[in-house]
């Protein structure tokens, strides 16, 4: 049997193909899989490489969507592929195991089949995300490569309506039937804001119905379109952050999907979980720069996907090196080595990507008590 | 909270392969309810040492690896 393996400073990263999973394993077990730990195992290991990276396809999107992180156009750029496959030459030469296409929408791309299949050949798992507008069934039978697809989906009607600004429900439902139909396994990606909160639980029931095997949720981010009074209208109450976890365990156990929570709503389960629980279930929170990389339409290499600004590399030491120097409170938070100090696009929103993520319940109260 | 109880040697268990384009995301079922993936995870990796001893070493990463 093979794996795919890359040594880390602690053992390595594994990817398991059953079930698809990638394990961390000390440096024992590491040896027994026959793992070779080199510089990783030395006396100054090198820093950590992204397991997972995100590559931006195309700036291209037909749907205007209100709060796009992307600021993506119906006249956007797009790479070659012949450029697509130099960043995944470069990607695979880092170790990276997960490459996540979007956007823009990548389905505006008429040669996404070759993307994929140029990702698998590079030995790298590639997946995407799309609103599903343009997916026929016709088209999803080309997508087999991709080990999963995440349709955008907060909601029917007005829920979807109140993320987006526009109504793209049906789409994404056809979509998802789309998918159903050829076989392709599908989630769906939901921006959890305030008005799509009290939906939560019926969007699932919904995507389930439709055959997703995931909910990915995901914390509407100030970043493109969505800064400034769009973020402020958009993001959660406090009394919602508050009763994330509690909706996450309902979800969990009723849904029949797989919960996949964003990094940056590992701050919001501070007071449900200790460090030692998230780090086994293998929960990241802000890893940008570090396990997580981004790539934009022009190539460049980024600390993530939200991250807009014009120095990308510097951006990415300065975000990843982020937890040796933790402000108050997070320097004596329980869970401060999996969060990671929370969000830095929501802290650098708010005038200082080096202070705790404002919305962070432990660092709201700290901050009421003045 | 459930039993959480990795395989010797495991130290974390993430499932793949997500499907975001813009943020890192994590599985959370583990944390509340036991654990389905870390049984599999657990047969896999057994599996995997035992087939080590007859060596086809894990493929390491300079450079991509498809196992």
């Amino acid at each position: 049997m093979k794996v795919r393996a890359r040594a880390e400073a602690f053992g390595a990263w594994v990817r398991l193909d059953d079930p698809p999973t990638l394990v961390a394993v000390d440096r024992a077990l590491a040896g027994r899989l026959g793992v070779v730990g080199g510089d990783a195992w030395g006396p100054s290991p090198p820093a950590p490489r992204p397991l997972e990276a995100h590559v931006a396809v195309t700036q291209r999107c037909p749907v205007a969507c209100t709060g796009c992180y992307q600021d993506a156009t119906p006249d956007g750029g797009a790479p070659s592929l012949a450029e697509l496959e130099a960043r995944l030459d470069a990607l695979a030469a880092d170790g990276v195991f997960v490459v996540a296409l979007g956007g823009g929408e990548p389905l505006s791309r008429g040669d996404l089949p070759a993307v994929a299949r140029a990702a698998r050949e590079r030995g790298l798992v590639p997946v995407m995300t799309t609103s599903g507008l343009g997916l026929t069934e016709a088209r999803a039978k080309e997508l087999t490569e991709f080990a999963q697809i995440n349709v955008s989906f907060d909601g029917e009607r007005d829920a979807y309506r109140a993320v987006r600004g526009v109504d793209g429900a049906e789409h994404a439902i056809r979509a998802m039937r789309a998918l159903a139909a050829a076989g392709v396994p599908f989630g769906v990606n939901v921006v959890l804001t305030r008005r799509t909160f009290d939906a939560l639980e019926a969007t699932a029931r919904r995507a389930r119905e439709l055959g997703a095997v995931e909910v990915q949720l995901l914390r509407f981010k100030p970043a493109g379109r969505g800064v400034g009074l769009v973020y402020a209208d958009a993001r959660l109450t406090q009394a919602q952050v508050t009763e994330v976890p509690s909706l996450l365990e309902r979800l969990v156990k009723t849904s029949g999907l797989r919960v996949r929570i964003d990094c940056s709503l590992v701050p919001f389960l501070s007071g449900r979980f200790d460090a030692a629980a998230l780090e086994a279930a293998g929960v990241l929170g802000c890893e940008a720069g570090r396990w997580l990389a981004s790539v934009d339409v022009d190539g460049r290499r980024g600390p993530c996907s939200f991250y807009r600004g014009d120095a990308p590399t510097d951006t990415s030491a300065r975000w990843s090196s982020h937890p040796a120097r933790l402000p108050a409170p997070c320097d004596t938070c329980p869970v401060a080595t999996v969060c990671r100090g929370g969000c830095r696009v929501v802290a650098a929103h708010e005038g200082d990507d080096g202070a705790p993520d404002p919305e962070c319940p432990r660092v709201v109260a700290w901050r009421a008590r003045g | 909270m459930s039993e959480r109880r990795l395989p010797d040697g495991v130290l974390a268990v993430r499932p793949l392969p997500g499907a975001n384009c813009s943020s890192v995301g994590s599985v959370v079922d583990m944390l509340f309810v036991a654990g389905v993936v870390v049984s599999s995870v657990a047969v896999a990796v057994a599996a995997l040492s035992s087939s080590s001893s007859d060596p086809e070493p894990a493929e390491e990463d300079e450079g991509a690896g498809e196992g």
